[in-house]
């Protein structure tokens, strides 16, 4: 893991309310780094979350609407959020009331992080 | 992973040429997008089994989303004459006579696929729109109606406007829109549309091509929140390159889907998806 990467996902998983914080290759859905709470399976996550990402890259490109940068899923026990920097996803995933915003923003700045 | 059950399919049919294997497997690439390929596996799978409707509605559902509504057609119409309760066959041809809008053979169609299996509520509801369109249209075609009544004053009352049941669906968000470059449609649980409309920048109605590439996605959070233990899902919010696009699950597995251009600020687009789903509630309730 470089120092980049390790620090953003640190910065990442201190937010409030965040469970998990962790990189992984779209590719092949296996988790890079990760920082997270324990009971987080890690690995399922990151396959789950990639698997999503790529299904909508897909979609979006057919629809028309180009590079997908950035996505979030709020559900009834929490929230998860992905966005890609080249082949490697950082995903986030944090309590229902987290703070959609500050993730957000947050997720984009270590998304440029660790180019 | 998807990525290893395309594997085990694709082996099952390496070690086994008769198996019936392609069957998930055209389908969870048509899902994918990966049409080419799902015709392709679609056809092998035919070659070795021309007696199987699964075989033909494989085909059928990979050629109509392909946009070949012809070929599509002759294979449900194959599959039905091989079982003539197919009820998938009865299904796309009901959903096929819909888009060309043939409402009384799609009628006709979709009362068999729901007599078959009156749990499909997709069918349920197509069937429920094309009867209250069906309603519309032959209330267009009556007869006029007697003159109305004269207010007190001698004046005609005016009539009010008459709008089918077809354009109210159209027209279902469009007063939520404004005049911005977004869009707002309602599609049934595997993508189709029940109402909104899509026009590009070419002015090409493109609804139904961008309801089928993203409905798919309410199924695949579906499944990963399932295996992350998180729960229904509440909205899909994606940013991409150069549109904002939102989703919503509403009634009978039905998806809402707001898109909106990129420079649209991400908390409205959130908003309008909101009104966008009250709005397609009450209207799906209003149809039932």
């Amino acid at each position: 893991m470089t120092a980049a990467l390790r620090e953003a996902l640190g910065t990442l998983a201190a937010m409030p309310g965040v469970r998990a914080a962790l990189a992984a290759t779209e590719s092949d859905g296996l988790p890079a780094a990760a920082v997270a709470a324990v009971g987080v399976d890690t690995d399922a996550l990151a396959a789950f979350a990639t698997a999503l990402f790529h299904r909508t890259r897909l979609a979006n490109a057919a629809a028309g609407y180009g590079e997908t940068r950035h996505l979030s899923l709020d559900a009834e026990h929490g929230r998860l959020f992905v966005a890609a920097n080249g082949d490697l996803a950082l995903v986030v995933l944090a309590d229902p009331d987290a703070s959609a915003g500050l993730l957000r923003v947050a997720l984009q700045k270590a998304t440029r992080a660790i180019t | 992973m998807e990525a290893e059950r395309l594997t085990s399919w694709r082996n099952d049919l390496a070690h086994d040429g008769e198996s019936l294997s392609f069957l998930p497997l055209v389908d969870a690439l048509r899902r994918m997008g990966r049409l080419d390929e799902a015709r392709r596996y679609a056809l092998q799978g035919l070659e070795r089994h021309p007696h199987h409707p699964a075989a033909h509605d494989a085909l059928a559902r990979v050629m109509a989303d392909l946009g070949n509504d012809a070929q599509a057609r002759d294979e449900w119409d194959f599959a039905l004459r091989l079982d003539p309760s197919h009820h998938a066959s009865l299904r796309g041809l009901g959903f096929l006579a819909y888009k060309r809008r043939d409402l009384a053979s799609a009628e006709q169609f979709l009362a068999r696929a729901l007599q078959g299996n009156p749990a499909d509520d997709g069918v349920a509801t197509a069937l429920r729109r094309v009867r209250v369109e069906l309603r519309g249209s032959e209330a267009l075609t009556a007869p006029a109606p007697t003159p109305a009544p004269t207010a007190g004053n001698g004046a005609t009352k005016p009539p009010r406007p008459r709008v089918s049941a077809a354009d109210e669906a159209r027209q279902l968000f469009a007063t939520l829109l404004g005049d911005g470059d977004r869009t707002a449609l309602l599609l049934d649980r595997d993508g189709l549309l029940l109402a909104g409309t899509y026009v590009d920048g070419n002015g090409r109605e493109v609804a139904e091509e961008v309801g089928a590439h993203l409905g798919g996605l309410a199924e695949e959070a579906t499944r990963a929140l399932e295996h992350l233990g998180l729960g229904r899902w509440e909205s899909l919010t994606v940013e991409a390159q150069h549109a904002t696009v939102a989703l919503a699950p509403s009634l009978e597995g039905s998806v809402v889907m707001v898109a909106a251009a990129r420079d649209t600020q991400v908390g409205l687009v959130r908003r309008l998806l909101g009104q966008a789903r009250q709005r397609a509630t009450a209207w799906m309730g209003a149809v039932t």
